[in-house]
């Protein structure tokens, strides 16, 4: 008997030296998502929507799943990469299945994404860009 | 057992006694009998009786649980004694092959003679037989210097078998499957067929009202009878379905196997004529390749070849169709270069065998591509498809994934026309089958 998703959550927790070099989880979210768009488009275009980023407004997630140059991670990120690598595949990884975990939930019936608090550098991020606009 | 807890004071007893002799200081000499009172308090000290002034019992709720429903378990223990025993430990002896899923088997705390305490926590099972191991009771004295352990067989409920049983299966109901087929005779049903002369016995309901207050004269609506139409019960338990959400969860195709026993038997009972298959296992009483099938038209040998297929889509699989390929990855959506795991190819022997115009209902964990290309398959054959699906996804990132991938699954078989009944993992298997049962009314 086997785990469901237990290759996948493996390749996640070995990423010593894998978050340079594409993993299986990177694919698997890439079809997943491509899957969702092939409901209502072409595979072509559905593969096209996705390489292109413009599924999200989540940079990091777009740039996490398209296989050309059309969305690239912020500097912010590859800035934080360059100083933590394993921990900014971590929280690339986990950002990316959250935002596919969203759209998922949108596009089909059923499927409510898994009880997930935020990460820390998201609720940072808005506690400063809410106090910036306050002030402003 | 003695603890030597407080063994170092005697020094300090010594070392503070000497020292008031030697610089002729009283307080040093009566200091020196504080340490002394813990060391005598230490000798004099009795170990808590607990072999036989302490009761333990052991509930279970439920008592014949469904494979991964949550069992509560509550162990209370009482001091039957005539003293306190100030600090008592508890550790239930959990089967070791079954996890705890929420609260500890463990506990502590003092006990008043005639008091009692409870132990809850719960736990999921796989289906099988369990048994409880013995309650270890560790108690320590007031000053904790004594220390006695003993384990107990603790009273009420030692064992437990994890299985399906009948009464779980909502018998009272009536389910949707009416058919498809209007025949010719009239009788009970909803399309108007014609109306004849009122005789004694016919219910009210189907009085023609509207004829009476015309001529003053009983007459009866007769309705179109429906006959059932044949339903087809398929499980899978290809090599894929074979994961589960943890080690201690049932897999996706026992959980599907179950589910189909309980329809199976739900249908039978209600007189639909059923056949069943499962995909990815070879007939248990043949040795025929997959899908094992049990038609309808084997009259009183349906039952007991049709329950045999079941207990082996609920074990095992001998889909050897993915040869080659990593059983993990086909469950994660890496779907096999060609769709052979009913034994015959794009499954072509599986829809060869459910009989024209049968309704299907298909109990799968849809853990990869080829069994949504079996749903498409059926429905361009006409068949009204049914899908229960259990969810097998734990909370990890390839869990998520996973469980994403069957969420889009799903919806494509949504999209090509079959019901789906998405049973979750917090949804219990009469809740699932009720909505089988009940779907469509």
């Amino acid at each position: 008997m086997s785990i469901t998703g237990e290759r996948l959550t493996t390749a996640f927790e070995q990423t010593a030296n894998a978050h340079s070099a594409e993993t299986p989880i990177e694919d698997a979210l890439r079809q997943t998502l491509i899957a969702l768009y092939t409901q209502d488009k072409q595979k072509q275009d559905a593969v096209r929507y996705v390489d292109g980023g413009d599924w999200t407004t989540d940079a990091v997630a777009a740039a996490t799943l398209t296989t050309t140059n059309a969305a690239d991670f912020p500097l912010w990120y590859r800035l934080y990469e360059w100083l933590y690598p394993t921990h900014a595949y971590d929280y690339r990884i986990r950002r990316t299945v959250r935002v596919v975990e969203t759209h998922c939930a949108e596009a089909t019936t059923d499927f409510t994404p898994a009880a997930n608090q935020r990460s820390w550098v998201d609720k940072l991020r808005d506690r400063l860009q809410t106090d910036t606009g306050g002030d402003s | 057992m003695r603890i030597r807890r407080f063994s170092g004071f005697r020094a300090y007893a010594l070392l503070l006694a000497a020292t008031g002799v030697l610089t002729g200081t009283y307080t040093l000499i009566l200091a020196a009998g504080i340490p002394l009172l813990f060391v005598l308090t230490a000798a004099v000290a009795t170990t808590p009786a607990i072999d036989d002034t302490v009761t333990v019992t052991r509930e279970l709720t439920p008592e014949t649980p469904s494979p991964g429903e949550s069992i509560a378990v509550t162990l209370t223990i009482e001091n039957t004694g005539t003293s306190t025993i100030p600090d008592l430990r508890v550790v239930d002896g959990v089967p070791p092959e079954i996890g705890v899923t929420d609260g500890s088997p463990r506990s502590g705390g003092a006990l008043r003679p005639g008091d009692q305490y409870t132990v809850t926590y719960t736990i999921s099972a796989d289906r099988g037989s369990y048994s409880f191991g013995p309650v270890t009771l560790r108690a320590r004295n007031t000053n904790g210097t004594r220390l006695a352990e003993t384990t107990k067989t603790a009273d009420g409920i030692d064992r437990f078998e994890c299985r399906v049983t009948i009464e779980d299966i909502p018998v009272q109901q009536t389910t949707a499957y009416a058919g498809q087929l209007a025949t010719d005779s009239g009788g009970p049903g909803v399309e108007f067929h014609a109306t004849r002369e009122y005789r004694p016995g016919d219910p009210v309901k189907r009085v023609d009202w509207r004829t009476y207050a015309k001529t003053g004269e009983l007459a009866t609506i007769e309705f179109r009878e429906q006959h059932a139409a044949h339903i087809t019960v398929l499980i899978d338990s290809r090599r894929t379905a074979h994961t589960a959400a943890n080690r201690n969860a049932p897999t996706g195709a026992t959980l599907s196997a179950y589910a189909a026993t309980i329809a199976l038997e739900v249908l039978i009972n209600e007189g639909h004529e059923v056949s069943l298959g499962a995909l990815g296992v070879a007939d248990p009483e043949t040795d025929r390749q997959p899908p094992a099938w049990a038609a309808a038209a084997e009259g009183r040998s349906f039952v007991p070849h049709a329950t045999a297929i079941c207990n082996a889509a609920a074990t095992g699989t001998t889909d050897n169709s993915h040869t080659g390929f990593d059983s993990a990855a086909t469950a994660d959506n890496t779907p096999p270069a060609t769709s052979v795991a009913d034994g015959g190819v794009a499954w072509d022997r599986t829809r060869s065998l459910v009989p024209t115009g049968a309704q299907v209902i298909l109990c799968s964990p849809v853990t990869d591509g080829p069994i949504t290309d079996l749903v498409e398959s059926l429905r361009a054959d006409g068949h009204a498809v049914t899908v229960l699906s259990p969810a097998t996804t734990p909370a990890t990132i390839g869990g998520r994934i996973t469980g994403m991938q069957r969420a889009a699954r799903l919806e494509s078989l949504r999209l090509l026309g079959a019901t789906i009944i998405d049973w979750a993992s917090e949804d219990s298997l009469r809740d699932a089958l009720t909505r089988l049962t009940g779907m469509g009314r």
